[in-house]
């Protein structure tokens, strides 16, 4: 066979196969930050699944306070609506709104010493404050999926074959500034 | 070599034929590890098989007719893609912490350790080791981030070791307390995870109550008529019910088991007590290497 034909047979292989190998990883880095994506989403149902249950329970010892339930209730019905829309920057606002207002609810409830010996309202505490955590870690992760896959699609090659197969950025989870900073409980118990 | 060995492991000479420790064969297990638990493209990464290769590939150019050549030439573009698919998979795969376990296709960095209630793991007169190639191949071991906790199925994983910082520095092994990396599947064994529906477990629980007629009349015969009547049967069913919904709270509350086994996916299961920037660093070098040779050896070709 002809040596110069053999040198381009495999040539033009090597550049095919290196070409599979790299959309292949593009394809898996979607596949991950969209596996990322259903990780924290599946969080956020299970957080918002209990929230009705907790000012259920918290009704029923705090009649004055309405005002803190609502804005519970409120900001728990825009993160499901921002998380069905799939609208990353409304479900950060929203998230930021729910945290404050859990933040209250808990605090207010020191001022009721029946509704903090419930084992309803205990159980849902701890329940909420851990999915409250594993979201955090779990946001953190899905930032870090979309972030590795917004920079491999920016970086050459790789930027060819993501503009020829319409691979697309990932929005980040974002935080606001209000949420990075340091929490000011003596302001939680003086609200 | 078994004097200079028995000089250097006073243990091994005296453990040969005593019964619990087989000398050669350890050393025969050791030797072969690297290809049978780290696969062809480890042994591809390694500096000394970079100089074995290129003997190769001067021999067949020395001694064989040219076009043999693209031989090893396809050979070395194989392991270039081989090894740079590693690289990427270490640089690109998000990092999960075990105290939320985020499942999917993960990289977790931790402490290896013995599972609960096991103490002491590996061969007489060695030190204690979790993971021994051709003696403790298989059996489950603990990685531990330091907020949770994964057990580890090394059977289909693809294991790289570097010497150990004790004195049996030859002896490839994964010991407790070494900081491993781990790339593979996660996923979480809970008890809600079972696939029995609420329904179908107060059934269950009323099937196994029923079961104990004495204790159920005992329990739920109000009247003491020595039967269970309708309104007595929806206080038995209301207790049922409670049962489950206290059960599955339970287990609610009860972390989850992280598990990695490599056997849910085809995608390469990884673990390793090299630092994964090393490790990466090793990749790429060698990805390199073998796709410099194919071109070299393609430019060779095209000489002749």
């Amino acid at each position: 066979m002809n040596t110069g034909l053999l040198i381009f047979v495999s040539l033009l292989g090597g550049g095919v196969l290196w070409g599979i190998l790299l959309y292949n990883q593009l394809v898996v880095l979607k596949n991950n930050t969209e596996k990322a994506w259903s990780n924290t989403d599946v969080l956020l149902k299970q957080r918002n699944a209990e929230l009705p249950k907790l000012v259920a329970v918290c009704k029923q010892h705090m009649q004055y306070e309405q005002e803190t339930l609502q804005k519970v209730m409120e900001a728990r019905n825009r993160v499901a609506s921002a998380m069905q829309s799939g609208n990353m920057g409304a479900l950060g606002a929203a998230e930021n709104a729910l945290r404050v207002g859990l933040g209250n609810l808990f605090a207010v409830a020191e001022a009721y010493p029946e509704l903090k010996a419930s084992d309803s309202f205990q159980h849902l505490r701890e329940r909420i404050t851990g999915l409250e955590d594993s979201l955090a870690d779990r946001r953190e992760f899905y930032n870090d999926s979309a972030a590795i896959n917004n920079t491999r699609i920016a970086q050459f090659p790789d930027v060819i074959l993501a503009k020829a197969f319409s691979f697309k950025r990932f929005r980040l989870m974002s935080f606001t500034a209000e949420e990075t900073s340091d929490v000011d409980v003596a302001a939680h118990f003086t609200s | 070599m078994w004097t200079w060995l028995h000089t250097l492991l006073p243990e091994l000479a005296l453990s040969s034929d005593a019964g619990g420790l087989n000398a050669y064969q350890v050393i025969e297990n050791q030797r072969l590890a690297v290809l049978r638990r780290g696969g062809l493209m480890n042994l591809t990464a390694a500096p000394r098989f970079a100089i074995v290769w290129m003997g190769v590939c001067f021999g067949v150019q020395r001694y064989a007719e040219l076009h043999w050549l693209l031989l090893p030439a396809t050979l070395s573009l194989w392991f270039a893609l081989g090894l740079f698919r590693r690289y990427r998979l270490i640089v690109d795969t998000p990092t999960s912490r075990l105290s939320s376990g985020a499942q999917g296709y993960v990289e977790l960095q931790g402490k290896a350790a013995l599972p609960d209630g096991e103490s002491c793991r590996g061969l007489p007169h060695l030190p204690v080791t979790v993971w021994l190639p051709g003696y403790i191949d298989a059996a489950p071991f603990v990685l531990d981030d330091g907020k949770g906790q994964c057990l580890l199925y090394p059977a289909h994983a693809e294991i790289v070791t570097r010497p150990a910082d004790t004195h049996f520095s030859w002896l490839k092994a994964i010991y407790p307390g070494q900081t491993l990396y781990v790339l593979g599947e996660l996923y979480t064994q809970r008890g809600d995870n079972l696939p029995l529906e609420r329904r179908e477990r107060v059934a269950a629980v009323l099937a196994e109550w029923k079961r104990d007629r004495h204790q159920l009349l005992h329990n739920f015969d109000a009247d003491g008529n020595g039967q269970i009547d309708a309104e007595e049967w929806q206080t038995v069913r209301q207790a049922a019910e409670q049962w489950v919904n206290d059960d599955i709270r339970e287990q609610q509350r009860a972390p989850g088991t992280h598990l990695m086994d490599g056997a849910r996916t085809g995608q390469l299961f990884l673990i390793t007590n090299i630092l994964p920037a090393t490790l990466a660093a090793r990749y790429r070098w060698a990805a390199w290497l073998h796709l410099t040779v194919w071109l070299g050896l393609l430019w060779l070709m095209s000489l002749g």
